[in-house]
C-alpha cells in the first residue's frame, strides 16, 4: 500500500474512532467496587496474621542446628583447604570453649551434609517468601 | 510518570485510607469500562471485568511503581483481565477477511460517512468495531479514541514495537473493509448521483 492510501486510511480511521461514544457503567458502578474494597478490609483487619512457625519455634530449631553443628564439628574436624590451614590464626582468641566430651563421632560426610541442608534451606525460605510476597 | 493527583491518592490509600481510592475509581471508571466493552461487547461481562480490574488495582497497588501512567498501569490490568475472560468464552472471538485497499475506496467511503446521521454514524461504527478481532480492537481503540502512544501501548498489550505497527496497519485495513462492506448501498447510490 502507498503512502498515500496509508495518510488516508490513518486519518479516516481517526475520523471514525473519534466519532464513538465514551462507555459509562451502571451509576452504581463505583459504590459497588467501594463496597467489595470496603468488605476486603474488613476481613483485612479481622483476620490477624499468624506465621506458620512462631519466633519461638524459630529459635528453638536455630539453637538446637547450631547446637549440633558445634558438636559434629567437636567430633571430627573437617581437613580445611590449604589456603585456609595458612591463615594464621594465632592472634585470635575465642572467650568460651567447648570442650565437651562427646561418645560418637560423626563422618565428613554428615558434616558436609548439614551444611547443604542449611544452603539449601535458607536459599527455599527467601524464594518461597519472595513468591508468596509477589504473587499473594 | 504518574498524575500528581493520582500518586497523592495512591499514597492515601497505601497509608491505609481505602477511601481515597474511591477517587481513582470514580477518575478511571469510564475509560476502565470503554476497554472492557470493547474487548468483550457484553456490557455486564465488561462491567464486571471492570470492577475485578479495580480490585485488582487495589490490591496490588503498593507494587505499582509510578514509572509509568496510573491509567497505563490500569489499562493493562484490564487488558489482561479481559483476555482471560475471552479465554474461557469462545463467544468473544472473531475474524475477518482482509482485502487491498485503494485511496479512491477511502475517498468514497470517507463522503459517504459524512452524509451519515450521526446516531446512525455511531451505532455502524461500533458494529464495526465489534467485527474486529480483540486485539486489533483495542490496539485501534488505544490509539485513536485514547490517544496512546505507540510506547504506551506497548505497556499495555505487551508486544514488541514492530508487531504493534503491523497490528495496528492490519486492524485499520480490516476496520475499513467492514466499514465498507456494511455500508455498500450507499456507496452504490452515491455512484449513481
Amino acid at each position: 500500500m502507498k503512502n498515500k492510501e496509508k495518510d488516508l486510511l490513518d486519518s479516516f480511521t481517526k475520523k471514525m474512532v473519534k466519532d464513538l461514544p465514551i462507555e459509562k457503567p451502571s451509576n452504581i458502578f463505583s459504590k459497588k467496587v467501594m463496597n467489595v474494597i470496603s468488605n476486603l478490609e474488613t476481613v483485612k483487619s479481622t483476620f490477624v496474621y499468624e506465621p506458620l512457625i512462631s519466633k519461638r519455634t524459630w529459635f528453638l530449631i536455630i539453637s538446637s542446628l547450631i547446637v549440633s553443628m558445634v558438636l559434629l564439628l567437636k567430633t571430627k574436624p573437617i581437613k580445611m583447604p590449604n589456603f585456609i590451614s595458612k591463615i594464621d590464626t594465632s592472634g585470635i582468641s575465642i572467650p568460651f570453649s567447648f570442650d565437651v566430651s562427646l561418645s560418637f563421632t560423626a563422618s565428613n560426610i554428615t558434616l558436609y551434609g548439614f551444611l547443604f541442608l542449611a544452603i539449601m534451606a535458607f536459599i527455599q525460605f527467601n524464594y518461597i517468601r519472595n513468591y508468596n510476597n509477589n504473587y499473594s | 510518570m504518574a498524575n500528581n493527583d493520582d500518586v497523592y491518592y495512591i499514597k492515601k490509600t497505601l497509608d491505609g485510607d481505602s477511601a481515597s481510592f474511591g477517587f481513582l475509581v470514580d477518575k478511571y471508571q469510564n475509560m476502565v469500562f470503554t476497554l472492557a466493552i470493547k474487548m468483550l461487547k457484553h456490557r455486564e461481562d465488561s462491567e464486571e471485568v471492570s470492577q475485578d480490574a479495580f480490585i485488582k488495582a487495589y490490591k496490588s497497588l503498593s507494587r505499582f511503581n509510578g514509572e509509568s501512567k496510573f491509567s497505563t498501569w490500569l489499562y493493562w490490568i484490564t487488558y489482561n483481565s479481559c483476555l482471560d475472560r475471552i479465554k474461557t468464552n469462545s463467544k468473544f472471538i472473531n475474524d475477518v477477511e482482509l482485502n487491498e485497499v485503494t485511496s479512491n475506496e477511502v475517498l468514497q467511503a470517507s463522503t459517504v460517512f459524512d452524509s451519515l446521521e450521526h446516531k446512525e454514524r455511531s451505532e455502524i461504527i461500533q458494529e464495526c468495531m465489534n467485527k474486529l478481532p480483540e486485539d486489533e480492537r483495542v490496539i485501534i481503540h488505544l490509539f485513536y479514541f485514547e490517544e496512546l502512544s505507540l510506547k504506551e501501548i506497548i505497556e499495555v498489550v505487551s508486544i514488541s514495537e514492530g508487531n504493534l505497527k503491523v497490528k495496528l496497519y492490519r486492524a485499520r485495513k480490516k476496520l475499513f473493509c467492514i466499514f465498507k462492506k456494511s455500508v455498500e448501498p450507499e456507496i452504490y447510490n452515491s455512484y449513481e448521483k
